[in-house]
């Protein structure tokens, strides 16, 4: 299809993570990651270490002393708290844009993200799980095709709409049928463009369970679920909307209850708007 | 001016030169309320149901409950002289996924709840939009209530 020759070309043409972004990643993925390795890769990017200082002494954390140094931030917020502040910080350069062809104007696409990302690590907690790191960020960047696969998208908006109302796809089918490839396979494609491990791009590319295999992998599972609860929320919404699909099964294997699911929404919905406020000062 | 009502918030203003609108409305309902006497409108955006088993975070806000929401909305509508007689009512919301049903529908009983706790209040509602696997938006300006679907129109109460 030529849509899919055009899609890669833009894959290529997108701009490189920076590389204290894969070391972030990497120190997300490892649960044995010290103070010490965060602080190392952060303190030599200066926009990094300037919000994340700034931030410690905005009013919303009220401290008797100022912070002045990335050590003392890590030790006052917490090792995981700094690696989503930084990961929330850094993304919303890519993910902050406006994406019109999902009807989603400046910012959308990102309040979305982060929304999810915090669904994500409330189930993950509520679940014990190990890798919650690790999940937080894969929600955080589950969404990453929309910002290439936007501008077909755009011109193929009503084919997509029709196979929804007419046919019963799901907004992803949808897209694959019409554009050749959905934004969850093109997230797959830029995540390994972007030298992401195997198992985010995993989770990336199986978020709405395209494969349904994913259905058993925890991380894809807690992460799928996560954006459903998002979704509910309507938080960063866009002409997709909720026209995804529902796997029962997903909540049935994690052991997740309606009322946890509602506790999840709760906590989520209320941290949610503590963040935003959090990074509008920084 | 325009404000914005997200979720588990809500707004009460005098609407003549405001425009209040709520943040899309997925699972959860928005409720518009208008006066038009007193030129007062409100939205509340509530996300879940029922506050029974959560009474500490109902405590905490409301507006997060169609229960406990609902009734603090129209509570405060009234300190701000908004009769009952004259007020116009629309609700909207309660989106759902593709094949979501029992015991996970939290759109169904988010529906289920506004339409049972105004009946139980002798309100009726001008106009309901509910169901559907899209965003709705609803605003309130110029003395009309609006329900927007975005890219498919929008529907003037």
């Amino acid at each position: 299809m030529k849509s899919i020759h055009e899609i890669i070309i833009e894959v290529d043409k997108l701009v490189p993570i920076p590389q204290v972004m894969n070391q972030i990643l990497a120190i997300a993925e490892d649960p044995d990651s010290t103070m010490s390795d965060i602080a190392e890769v952060i303190i030599y990017d200066p926009i990094i270490t300037s919000s994340l200082i700034k931030a410690c002494n905005s009013a919303y954390y009220a401290l008797p002393r100022k912070v002045n140094s990335v050590k003392e931030a890590i030790m006052l917020l917490g090792l995981n708290q700094v690696i989503d502040f930084v990961l929330i910080k850094t993304f919303s350069a890519y993910m902050g844009k406006e994406h019109l062809g999902y009807g989603l104007n400046e910012g959308e696409l990102w309040r979305y993200s982060v929304s999810t990302a915090l669904m994500a690590r409330d189930l993950a907690e509520r679940k014990h799980a190990s890798n919650k790191q690790f999940i937080f960020t894969a929600s955080l960047l589950k969404d990453i095709g929309k910002i290439i696969l936007d501008r077909f998208v755009s011109g193929a908006i009503e084919e997509i709409d029709d196979l929804i109302l007419s046919n019963n796809y799901s907004f992803r089918e949808a897209e694959e049928e019409v554009i050749g490839l959905d934004h969850a396979e093109l997230g797959g494609i830029i995540a390994e463009h972007w030298n992401f491990s195997p198992e985010m791009t995993y989770v990336i590319r199986n978020h709405h369970m395209t494969d349904l295999s994913a259905l058993e992998d925890y991380a894809t599972s807690v992460v799928y679920l996560a954006e459903i609860a998002a979704m509910m929320t309507g938080i960063g919404s866009g002409t997709d909307g909720l026209a995804y699909r529902f796997y029962e099964s997903v909540l049935e294997g994690l052991e997740i209850t309606e009322d946890d699911l509602q506790e999840t929404i709760a906590l989520a919905s209320e941290h949610y708007y503590d963040v935003m406020q959090l990074l509008s000062i920084t | 001016m325009q404000i914005i009502i997200g979720p588990a918030q809500m707004h009460i203003e005098n609407t003549r030169d405001v425009i209040l609108a709520s943040t899309s409305l997925g699972s959860g309902v928005g409720l518009a309320a208008y006066d038009p006497d007193a030129n007062i409108g409100g939205i509340l955006h509530f996300l879940l149901p029922s506050s029974a088993n959560n009474k500490y975070r109902a405590k905490k806000n409301p507006f997060l409950f169609a229960d406990t929401g609902i009734s603090a909305f129209l509570e405060q509508m009234y300190q701000h002289g908004v009769r009952s007689h004259g007020l116009k009512l629309v609700a909207a919301g309660a989106s759902h996924n593709l094949n979501q049903g029992t015991p996970y529908d939290m759109a169904q009983r988010n529906c289920l709840a506004v339409k049972s706790i105004l009946a139980g209040l002798k309100l009726t509602t001008a106009y309901e939009d509910f169901g559907g696997s899209f965003y709705r938006i609803l605003r309130i300006q110029n003395g009309y209530i609006y329900v927007e679907v975005p890219g498919h129109g929008e529907k003037k109460v």
